[in-house]
C-alpha cells in the first residue's frame, strides 16, 4: 500500500451524516451472487464463502444508487467505480483477493473516519493504524490478501475507489 | 509487547488437539456476569457499542473443563492463572482492557499462540497488529493494563494459550 497523501477538506460532513443514516445493501446476505459473479470469483472469494456462507450480515455497501450524493474524486482523471464500506462494531470482511477481474488500475482506500483501536485494515501482514480521516492510499495488487474487522466502540467508515485503466 | 522466545518445544500437541475437538465455554453467552466495578465498566462500554451479552464471540478452555494443566513457568513465586481462546473463522473479541489486570498485585500478561499465525489471525495491542508468529511464539504485554482485542476473519480455527501471573494479596 502506498500513501498518497491527505484529502480530509475534500470530505463533505453531510456524506458521513447521510452515510450513517442509511442502511444500504447488507453484505453478502443481500448481494445477488449471479452466475456470472459467480465465475468471475477469485478462488480465495469462493473459499470464503464456503467457510463463512453468503448469508451473513459482515458490512454495509453503499453505492450511490442509495445514497443522495456522487464523488468527483481529484486524485482522479479516468472511468472510476466507487462504494463505501460500513462496519458497525464486530462487522468483518474476511480475507480474500479481489482477483483478476481488478487485474488492471488502482484500488484506493480512504477512511471516512478517523482510526481508533479496533478498526482493523489487514493486507497481507501489514495493518495500518492511526490514520486520519481523508488519508489517501492505493494499492494495486490485485491478488494480494486483505480483510477488514472492527472490534473497536465506534462505527468504520472506508470509501473504496476502483479505476480501470493502468496501473499508476 | 515484548517477544521473549519461543517454546514451542513446551507444547504438548494434545493441548491443540483436545481444543480443536470439542466445544468450549461460550464467551460471553455462558461466562461469568460483572461483579467488580472493573469488568461492568468494560461490559457497558462494549454493550454502548452494540455488541450483545449473550451472543458467542469466542470459546474458552481452562482447567475446568481441559484434561490437562499447563505447567507454571517463569512465575518467580507468583500465582499463575491460565486460559486458552479459541477463534472459529469470524469470531473475535472486542477492544478491551483485562479486569482482574487491574486490581491484581504486580500483575503481567503473557500471550501464545498454540497455532502458527495465518493471514486473518488479528491480535491488537493498542495500535500493533501482531503477525507473522509461530506457535509456541511468547510474548509479554509490555503494559498488563494496555487495551487488546483479536479476531479471525480467516479461513481456519486460532487457539491461544493466555497467562496471567500475580501476587497473592
Amino acid at each position: 500500500m502506498r500513501f498518497l497523501g491527505n484529502y480530509q477538506e475534500w470530505i463533505k460532513p453531510e456524506w458521513i451524516e447521510k452515510i450513517l443514516n442509511t442502511e444500504g445493501c447488507v453484505a453478502p446476505r443481500d448481494v445477488n451472487f449471479s452466475d456470472e459473479g459467480r465465475k468471475a470469483m477469485h478462488e480465495t472469494e469462493r473459499r470464503m464463502y464456503e467457510v463463512y456462507g453468503t448469508n451473513g450480515e459482515f458490512f454495509n455497501l453503499l453505492e450511490s444508487n442509495v445514497l443522495d450524493f456522487d464523488i468527483n474524486p481529484p486524485w482522479i482523471n479516468e472511468e472510476f467505480h466507487w462504494w463505501v464500506t460500513k462496519m458497525k462494531p464486530g462487522q468483518f470482511i474476511p480475507v480474500h483477493s479481489d482477483g483478476p477481474k481488478h487485474m488492471t488500475g488502482n484500488r484506493y482506500w480512504m477512511p471516512l473516519t478517523d482510526w481508533v483501536p479496533g478498526h482493523i485494515f489487514i493486507y497481507e501482514d501489514q495493518s495500518v493504524s492511526n490514520y486520519k480521516a481523508g488519508d489517501l492510499w492505493v494499492y494495486n495488487e490485485a491478488m494480494a490478501m486483505h480483510g477488514a474487522i472492527n472490534i473497536g466502540h465506534t462505527t468504520r467508515l472506508v470509501l473504496q475507489v476502483s479505476t480501470f485503466g493502468e496501473h499508476t | 509487547m515484548k517477544f521473549i522466545g519461543n517454546l514451542a518445544d513446551k507444547i504438548d500437541p494434545k493441548w491443540l488437539e483436545e481444543v480443536l475437538s470439542k466445544d468450549g465455554m461460550f464467551r460471553p453467552r455462558d461466562g461469568a456476569k460483572p461483579d467488580t466495578p472493573e469488568m461492568h465498566a468494560e461490559y457497558s462500554k462494549a454493550l454502548a457499542a452494540g455488541y450483545s451479552d449473550t451472543g458467542t464471540y469466542f470459546q474458552m478452555f481452562d482447567k475446568t473443563n481441559c484434561s490437562f494443566d499447563i505447567p507454571a513457568f517463569h512465575t518467580c513465586g507468583r500465582k499463575m492463572h491460565w486460559w486458552i481462546i479459541k477463534m472459529m473463522p469470524g469470531d473475535f473479541m472486542p477492544m478491551h482492557v483485562d479486569p482482574h489486570t487491574t486490581y491484581e498485585k504486580n500483575s503481567s500478561r503473557f500471550w501464545m499462540p498454540l497455532t502458527d499465525w495465518e493471514m486473518g489471525h488479528i491480535f491488537v495491542y493498542e495500535d500493533q497488529v501482531i503477525t507473522n508468529y509461530k506457535a509456541g511464539d511468547l510474548w509479554e504485554y509490555s503494559d498488563p493494563t494496555a487495551l487488546h482485542g483479536a479476531g479471525n476473519i480467516g479461513l481456519t480455527p486460532r487457539v491461544i494459550l493466555q497467562i496471567s501471573l500475580y501476587e497473592e494479596e
